[in-house]
């Protein structure tokens, strides 16, 4: 019997920052550069997505509320098929933070740190990422639940304090350009990342209150998208989307630009610090789904020695993950997104096969 | 036959096995059937040795004392005979017995009298309780008499009686109560707790008379019997809690209990972790409001500290002054605490990041200025801000232990001509000696001086980090006391609690210190199930005022 | 890969101390441990041959240049 720690406004709170994160910082550019105009379009169809990912897999969760999906998975589909397909969701899994963990390294190494050697700084962002992992799920949901004013406050401030540079003729743009065709790109990209919400699946038997999952779904789905769109509008407005779409960090340009008075310079390294401690959340707790996952396919009893050795074994494959960076940013076209749905809709097949099964022995009962 | 061999040696190996084990079990039992023929020696020589001490008869249990005290200077065995013919003993402790007392009290009224027969004198003393003496009570085990010989009680035996009469006339000299040294207020009380345990509870019931504060008492330290007292009120602290706290006290077998520390240390819930998670203090105010909260206290004798748990960091930061000022007041004065918090152990670091490798952060004039005067020093920031943080918390331990009535001048060379004449010399920089400064000041606004120790300690691994990583570094560094101080549990309470996990009711005594008349109920942490504090409407006469006009 | 396998080495040895003081059974996790050592190095080996990236690129390209009516 696992007890109920998570609760829903931890939950709410946890998400929200775990969707928005990763897209602020590192999909912007990537976002601006296929869209344009249709981005913000782009950003609500992909929400969209994201719920409708997401309600699938709680409905999964919710025929056996107190049982993980890694356990039972096996009884619905055969054993030879369960395994292969878990171990692709971690894969998967493993893939996501490594990528994040990628673009930190990239991006502190282009902007702050020049000349460390990357694994030193990809080594402290593991030992802080599986440190919290380590103390189990409680930890990355009270951890979100402390920071999220904080992080909320820095999200929003960047919008507001950048409105002097706003040239508001641009803003037309929204209305005359924007298509659902240009915005396809942006949402079937941002749906994998509202989609990851779909973790949810994994650590149901946590969460008390599970009858509200769906509402608190909705409602960061909510938050995140308009916090989303509430940056990239301001980006859009002030450096364009030719501009925008040539830059890798767009939102960092745009941090830039802040001068607030003459007390400080800029506020970016203390920005993105914040940033980087929202991200180390998030990427702790698909951390800890990994081992979670791990630990129970192995029928080991405890996932809690698994996390450094699984991060150590991360750190590693981020090394090997992509030499250059026209390398990496070609990959966001090659197919991760891809990858990552498919991961996040194999709980689907599971779900059909499970009604199917049920129907079948409803019928057969009742022929009886 | 090849199988048929395999399975005789099994067998044969089984068998072997088998006889092994039934070889060791055989042995074990002989070996628990000694020890136990051994324990139930020692408890019959024990047992003969209590019937000796118990026995009627006087001269043996005179003895069995002499014996126990041997070599014990300061004991007084003080033989009289009231009349006609009944000898009795007087044991006692010089120093720690008031003699007077029992001279006035005991030995005056016995030898005036006569008693005929020793049955008259039993009466007399046991039965009809006709001594001047409250609190008198008798043991018959003479272990018990022994614990009470040196608790500085005065022990009566008498010829031909088993039942040893205990003077409860201990005496001993005891500082008096004065202002408490480390937890000054302006406008509160300003009496502190002392080293007697007595006293120390007459503080804590003269604030709260009521028969709902119960005072639970243990005795710990094989040797220094130490009294132990849990203070809590029935009804409000939770009973989980009450029973945790004495299931973890229960654990403690040391020889001696010299401090609460020991205790501290003992039960807390992780000992290795910088943060200390039992919150202590030396004023009676601050233990009856948190009693009052629902939590419990522990007060051990011979310290004048008393521990209370559960606490959270927050609980910490909060002076017992912030209840005695106008609440706006206390409430600004609890931000800049805040602030200063993080000041006191970023500050350095800060620097460090932005002089080693965020220049453009600072506007130009005053990169200017600071890159100028750190052109002579001929260290980097880092190994700068080192030097200078360790010579400050020199400064800092020296002057705790330095004679008073030399610690200002000490102090006077420490802080300005050193710092003076360093920054002339060009070893450091000006610029590093206000930093320092700042964050010394600053440490010492945290008004828990194990949180502003913890605090200080753990500014040099960050500014490690700053040095070498810059913001980044400080962000990492943040990130893992985040999580350290995230899962700390002080006796079931998450160590940041109306912060992580949120909770809107407790948040009320921590972001703001709310008016008296709001706090209607107690923080939810300490007290889930009986939470009214007072009232509603404690300011109900003005809205009846209102209604007049 | 020396640093890597000090890494792992310092894991390793912490992991096994933990899980000794909590009298938790050592034996599959240390074959775990061992087969991500052993991984890890191999994968940081053959690092110039070929990247990770590429395998999602073979695989997933495809799927997802159609999805996006490319």
């Amino acid at each position: 019997m696992t007890t109920k720690v998570v609760t829903q406004k931890q939950m709410y709170k946890y998400f929200t920052i775990h969707i928005i994160t990763t897209i602020i910082m590192f999909m912007i550019g990537i976002v601006l550069q296929q869209s344009g105009y249709s981005a913000p379009l782009g950003v609500l169809i992909g929400a969209c997505i994201g719920i409708v990912i997401t309600f699938f897999s709680i409905a999964f969760a919710k025929r056996r509320p107190d049982a993980f999906f890694v356990h039972y998975g096996a009884d619905i589909v055969t054993r030879w098929l369960h395994y292969p397909l878990m171990a692709f969701i971690i894969m998967t899994n493993f893939l996501l933070v490594a990528i994040n963990l990628w673009e930190i390294q990239d991006l502190l190494l282009q902007f702050y740190l020049t000349g460390t050697p990357s694994w030193i700084i990809l080594g402290l962002c593991g030992l802080c990422i599986s440190y919290m992992a380590r103390y189990g799920i409680k930890s990355m949901f009270r951890a979100a639940e402390g920071m999220f004013y904080l992080s909320m406050i820095t999200f929003i401030i960047i919008p507001y304090l950048v409105h002097s540079n706003m040239e508001w003729f641009l803003a037309r743009g929204f209305a005359t350009i924007a298509s659902v065709k240009e915005a396809w790109p942006t949402a079937y990209h941002l749906g994998s990342i509202f989609g990851e919400a779909s973790l949810i699946l994994y650590i149901y038997p946590y969460i008390s209150q599970a009858s509200y999952t769906r509402k608190t779904t909705i409602r960061f789905t909510m938050l995140a998208a308009l916090m989303v769109i509430c940056h990239l509008i301001p980006i859009l407005i002030v450096l364009g989307p030719d501009l925008a779409q040539n830059l890798n960090y767009p939102e960092l340009d745009i941090i830039r630009l802040i001068k607030s008075g003459s007390y400080l310079e800029t506020l970016d390294p203390i920005i993105i610090a914040l940033w980087l401690v929202s991200i180390f959340i998030k990427l702790s707790f698909i951390l800890f789904v990994i081992s979670h996952m791990l630990s129970r396919i192995l029928k080991l009893k405890y996932s809690k020695p698994l996390i450094y050795p699984i991060c150590a074994f991360i750190i590693v494959s981020t090394i090997c993950l992509a030499q250059s960076h026209t390398q990496f940013f070609s990959m966001h076209n090659g197919g991760v997104s891809t990858c990552v749905y498919i991961s996040q809709l194999i709980p689907l097949l599971y779900y059909v096969i499970d009604v199917m099964r049920n129907r079948r022995q409803q019928m057969e009962e009742e022929s009886l | 036959m090849k199988q048929e061999e395999k399975e005789k040696r099994e067998k044969l190996v089984q068998l072997e096995q088998q006889n092994e084990q039934m070889q060791q079990q055989s042995q074990l039992e002989q070996l628990t059937q000694r020890e136990q023929q051994d324990q139930q020696m020692k408890q019959d020589a024990m047992e003969q040795q209590e019937s000796i001490a118990s026995s009627p008869e006087l001269a043996p249990r005179l003895e069995w004392f002499k014996l126990r005290l041997e070599r014990v200077a300061e004991v007084v065995f003080h033989e009289f005979t009231v009349d006609y013919g009944h000898s009795c003993v007087l044991i006692y402790m010089s120093g720690m017995f008031d003699i007077k007392q029992a001279e006035r009290n005991l030995l005056e009224p016995l030898l005036g009298k006569v008693f005929y027969m020793k049955d008259e004198l039993t009466q007399y003393l046991f039965s009809r309780n006709q001594l001047p003496v409250t609190e008198l009570h008798w043991v018959d085990r003479a272990a018990d008499a022994l614990q009470a010989i040196l608790q500085g009680y005065g022990i009566l035996l008498f010829q031909g009686e088993p039942r040893m009469l205990v003077l409860p006339y201990a005496n001993y000299e005891t500082r008096s109560i004065v202002e408490a040294p480390n937890e000054t207020v302006l406008r509160g009380p300003r009496e502190a707790f002392i080293e007697d345990i007595g006293v120390n509870i007459s503080l804590l019931r003269r604030r709260i008379k009521s028969p709902l504060l119960k005072t639970e008492e243990y005795t710990f330290g094989r040797h220094t019997s130490t009294r132990v007292v849990l203070a809590y009120m029935e009804g409000i602290c939770k009973d989980s809690l009450i029973h945790e706290v004495r299931r973890r006290i229960s654990y403690l077998d040391i020889d001696g209990v010299l401090s609460s520390s020991q205790i501290e240390e003992t039960i807390t819930d992780r000992s290795s972790s910088p943060f200390t998670q039992i919150q202590y203090t030396e004023r009676p105010d601050v233990v009856s409001s948190s009693i009052l909260e629902g939590r419990v206290a522990i007060l051990v004798d011979n310290t004048p500290i008393a521990l209370l748990a559960p606490t959270t960091i927050f609980s910490k930061m909060q002076s017992s002054e912030d209840y005695y000022q106008n609440f706006v007041a206390a409430t600004a004065i609890r931000y800049i605490r805040y602030l200063f918090l993080f000041i006191s152990f970023l500050l350095p670091s800060f620097y460090i990041a932005i002089s080693t490798f965020h220049a453009e952060m600072i506007p130009f004039r005053l990169l200017v200025t600071v890159a100028s005067a750190r052109e002579v020093v001929p260290f980097p920031a880092l190994l700068e801000a080192f030097i200078m943080e360790i010579s400050f918390e020199a400064l800092r331990e020296a002057s705790v232990r330095i004679p008073k009535s030399i610690g200002q001048t000490v102090s006077i060379i420490g802080a300005l001509i050193i710092g003076t004449a360093a920054v002339q010399a060009g070893i450091v920089s000006a610029a590093m000696v206000i930093i320092v400064s700042v964050t010394g000041i600053a440490s010492f606004i945290i008004p828990s001086f194990d949180l502003g120790l913890s605090f200080r300690l753990m500014r040099f691994p960050l500014m490690l980090l700053a040095g070498t990583f810059g913001i980044f570094g400080i962000a990492c560094g943040m990130f893992l006391i985040y999580t350290h101080a995230l899962n700390l549990e002080s006796f079931g309470v998450p160590y940041l609690t109306p912060m992580a996990p949120s909770n809107r009711d407790s948040a009320k005594d921590v972001w703001m210190r709310a008016p008296w008349w709001r706090m209607n109920e107690r923080p939810s942490f300490a007290a889930p199930n009986n939470r009214n504090r007072q009232k509603k409407q404690a300011r109900g006469w003005k809205l009846e005022q209102e209604d007049l006009e | 890969m020396i640093i890597i396998a000090i890494a792992y080495i310092v894991i390793i040895t912490y992991e096994v101390y933990y899980m000794k003081r909590h009298s938790v059974p050592i034996k599959p996790y240390v074959v775990l441990y061992g087969f991500m050592l052993i991984a890890s190095e191999i994968l940081y080996y053959f690092k110039d041959e070929f990247q990770l990236i590429t395998i999602i690129k073979v695989l997933f390209a495809p799927i997802e240049s159609i999805l996006l009516f490319k």
